[in-house]
């Protein structure tokens, strides 16, 4: 279930919708983001996530459908907000509901690594001194291209 | 022809969407972008940035799509990811 939305999410009620589409699981593994009041540029008052009314949402899903082709998950649940969020609010959810732990772990870290460089959100964060433009970080590419060098089964 | 722009480039641009009548000697994406920024190079050099993708008539495209008058016509800066 992949949702990109303004509105603030449940992250608990959500893990627990998860945990009942998938009664054959026996591991269940999530991750929550949040907006944090620092950043290597200073202090953060707000982060704004811009988003494309459609084309967001494509990337998004069609990550999601590479998490579900690539481990064998039972359910996905992807939230990803939008709009103008403040410190300590949450951005995005990931959960995986997997038969055992290690596809469900891997799953969420995968998906984290791909959100983080391809889905289609404009960040900006608003500061002190005005509002700065986002990119991913050298680290969040080193993450990422960490899934093209495994070999595939 | 409508023509909107997400992220960055909407601070070259100076607006988030305008609606444009196209001259008869822009037909395609490459004169798109050069009219849009013949008297903005910053706007220039940020359409002809090879990691900004186009979306027209709400399908990406690729290389250098010929446009009509009755395109919508979208620039995505690259993007910050989620």
């Amino acid at each position: 279930m992949i949702r990109v939305q303004e509105e603030p999410f449940d992250a608990a009620a959500e893990l627990a919708l998860l945990t009942d589409r998938a009664p054959q699981a026996g591991a269940v593994a999530a991750f929550v983001g949040l907006v944090r009041p620092e950043s290597a540029s200073g202090e953060v008052q707000q982060l704004e996530l811009q988003h494309h009314p459609r084309f967001t949402l494509k990337t998004v899903e069609e990550i999601g459908e590479d998490g579900c082709a690539r481990f064998d998950l039972q359910a996905l649940t992807i939230i990803h907000r939008f709009g103008l969020l403040d410190p300590g609010e949450a951005i995005v959810f990931v959960a995986a509901a997997a038969e055992h732990r290690r596809a469900a772990f891997e799953a969420v870290d995968y998906l984290m690594d791909r959100l983080k460089t391809e889905a289609a959100f404009w960040k900006r964060e608003h500061g002190p001194e005005g509002a700065r433009w986002i990119e991913a970080r050298a680290e969040d590419h080193a993450d990422r291209r960490r899934w093209d060098d495994e070999n595939t089964a | 022809m409508k023509i909107l722009f997400y992220g960055r480039l909407r601070d070259a641009a100076g607006d988030t969407e305008r609606i444009v009548d196209l001259p008869a000697d822009v037909r395609d994406a490459d004169s798109l972008r050069a009219w849009l920024g013949a008297d903005n190079p910053h706007l220039l050099e940020g359409l002809r940035d090879r990691s900004v993708r186009m979306i027209v008539n709400d399908e990406l495209v690729h290389g250098n799509p010929t446009l009509a008058q009755g395109d919508e016509v979208e620039f995505l800066s690259p993007v910050s990811g989620g």
